[in-house]
């Protein structure tokens, strides 16, 4: 029981960190900003 | 003859191959659009990257979806490019969160841009940068350049936004209001780049050089929009204008430029000045009037005369646009330059003599006038006692002004009379005029001085002291204007020499104004200022 309860923690405690690995790595990256800006031009 | 043949058209290959980068694209050919975000400092970084052909007028579309914001990155830029060669780019402030942005990339673009990235480099901020990126949009309106020119163009760019910036804290404009300045700046960027499309969409040349021309146009009168809201003089804006051309046509960055380049530069700047100047008045007079308190129909005819004034203005950059810049791959001779700004100048002028004709008080509204500041004065004492009336005002000359040296009078205008609205509330107002006024103007030599209205007759008061202050205000507008003739013709130095003589002598009637609020002193200086051409 008390292992178990352990190793729920930890599994708990890797998903945390798992999402805060991923929602990091989206924050850094300039192309995947998604602000529904756009830009449409033309040139000669 | 076969060798002289197969010489000629490797020459004319060499020369095609030379002059690509001032010629529209090919025509059906492949290009990749490069997306990069550009720092405050001036760091590119590629972020996407489109495959496009151009059609058969050499123009070519592009189109991306979610790209960075003004919360990630101070600019983007747009880059052509012909394989690995770079033909073509456009730089302009980030959009905001979600906005749809346009663009136009052109030959004109591409060496705005080579400069503004020279110019910001090494930028401590956004707004920083967007001051820096600003002056080659109205330093450089054509493509025939080399890059050594467009890079000197950046130079000389940075050293204008820095005497631009000094100029304004100088003169005690706050952080807070520069901040707001920068902000509304990058806007009128946006605004800048957007209307460039048009001009590339365009295959008719001299209706793509009107377009052009209108965006410049708009854009200056954004630029000065943008210190109206930031709440700077428009005034003391104009005059820092004046004082960036004057530091760029002395820069060392542009000792090396042809004696051409420097002067189509010069040109297109100064072709901005004048509707500069009018424009910081006319926000001046419109700010004014609903502080005095001005009636419905005063309102609607400045509201109509500035409309027809702006008009008139863009106009007239259009069409300066058009006949100095209208092919864009080639720099305009210097008769070509002096006979575009001769046109502009003669359409300004007769802008504005129709906005003065328009804003002119009529005779009744003048009579008026008078009969309620000679009612106010009696009330003080005036004329030892005597009976005063409006005609008794009239017979001094009052209620009539001179614009011009050796001009004859005419009467004031519908912002001085609106101004007159203020005098029940400016019970404790006195003016000391500034008696140096008058020397400055005569050590001019104008070819004659105006008469002073004998006021000691009349007794101290707010109506005294604004008939002080409108006298002081037309010497000052009459000093400009000896200036102006004494300097012509004019360049940049000289701009600047009288625009910063104006500024001084408002600060002095400023200082001799006591009793009314800060906003109350302002709005009178403003309305009370003849409109000026220089």
């Amino acid at each position: 029981m008390k292992k178990n309860i352990w190793q729920h923690g930890l599994l708990i405690l890797v998903i945390m960190a798992l999402i805060t690995t991923l929602s990091a790595c989206g924050s850094s990256s300039t192309t995947s900003t998604s602000n529904g800006a756009t830009l449409t031009g033309s040139a000669q | 003859m076969n060798k002289i043949m197969t010489w000629l058209s490797l020459a004319l290959v060499i020369s095609v191959m030379t002059a690509t980068s001032s010629m529209a694209l090919l025509i059906n050919h492949d290009y990749s659009v490069q997306l990069h975000i550009v720092s405050a400092s001036g760091q590119q970084t590629l972020v996407e990257e489109m495959a496009a052909t151009s059609d058969i007028n050499g123009k070519l579309n592009f189109q991306f979806s979610n790209v960075p914001d003004s919360n990630s990155t101070a600019f983007l830029m747009v880059q052509i490019m012909d394989g690995a060669t770079l033909v073509r780019q456009s730089l302009a402030p980030a959009p905001t969160a979600g906005q749809q942005m346009q663009m136009g990339v052109s030959e004109i673009s591409h060496r705005q841009t080579q400069a503004a990235l020279q110019s910001i480099m090494g930028a401590t901020s956004t707004g920083e940068a967007s001051l820096r990126a600003m002056f080659p949009l109205i330093m450089i309106a054509t493509g025939d350049m080399l890059d050594a020119d467009a890079d000197s163009f950046g130079a000389a760019a940075q050293d204008a936004a820095t005497a631009f910036n000094s100029y304004l804290n100088m003169n005690s404009v706050s952080t807070t209001q520069m901040t707001s300045f920068h902000t509304e700046l990058l806007a009128a960027m946006r605004a800048y780049t957007a209307a460039n499309k048009s001009a590339v969409d365009d295959t008719v040349l001299s209706d793509a050089a009107a377009h052009f021309g209108m965006a410049s146009a708009q854009l200056m009168t954004a630029m000065m929009q943008a210190g109206n809201t930031a709440g700077i003089d428009p005034v003391l804006l104009a005059a820092a204008f004046d004082q960036a051309g004057q530091v760029m046509d002395s820069s060392t960055a542009l000792a090396s430029l042809s004696v051409g380049q420097f002067a189509a530069m010069q040109a297109n700047y100064m072709s901005g000045t004048q509707h500069r100047q009018m424009l910081s008045q006319m926000s001046g007079y419109a700010a004014a009037m609903s502080v005095v308190g001005a009636s419905a129909s005063q309102t609607l005819a400045l509201n109509t005369a500035m409309t027809s004034l702006q008009n008139t203005m863009h106009t007239a950059q259009q069409t300066f646009c058009q006949q100095a810049f209208g092919d864009p791959t080639m720099l305009p001779s210097q008769v070509t330059l002096d006979s575009a700004l001769g046109t502009m100048q003669t359409a300004m002028q007769s802008g504005f003599d129709n906005f003065n004709t328009a804003m002119s008080a009529n005779s009744t509204q003048i009579s008026t006038m008078l009969a309620s500041m000679a009612s106010n004065m009696l009330g003080m004492g005036g004329m030892g006692g005597g009976m005063m009336t409006g005609g008794t005002l009239s017979g001094l000359g009052l209620g009539m002004m001179q614009t011009t040296i050796n001009g004859t009078l005419q009467n004031w205008s519908t912002m001085m009379v609106a101004a007159t609205n203020l005098l029940p509330s400016l019970t404790g107002m006195s003016y000391t005029p500034i008696t140096t006024l008058t020397s400055q103007l005569s050590d001019l030599l104008p070819a004659s001085m105006p008469t002073a209205p004998d006021l000691s007759l009349l007794p101290d008061g707010p109506d005294k002291s604004l008939l002080e202050l409108q006298y002081d205000l037309m010497l000052t507008h009459l000093i400009s204007i000896q200036m102006a003739t004494n300097l012509d013709p004019l360049d940049q130095t000289d701009l600047a020499a009288i625009s910063a003589a104006n500024l001084a002598n408002r600060n002095m009637i400023m200082q001799g104004l006591s009793g009314p609020s800060e906003l109350q002193k302002n709005t009178l200086i403003k309305a009370m200022s003849p409109m000026q051409l220089i």
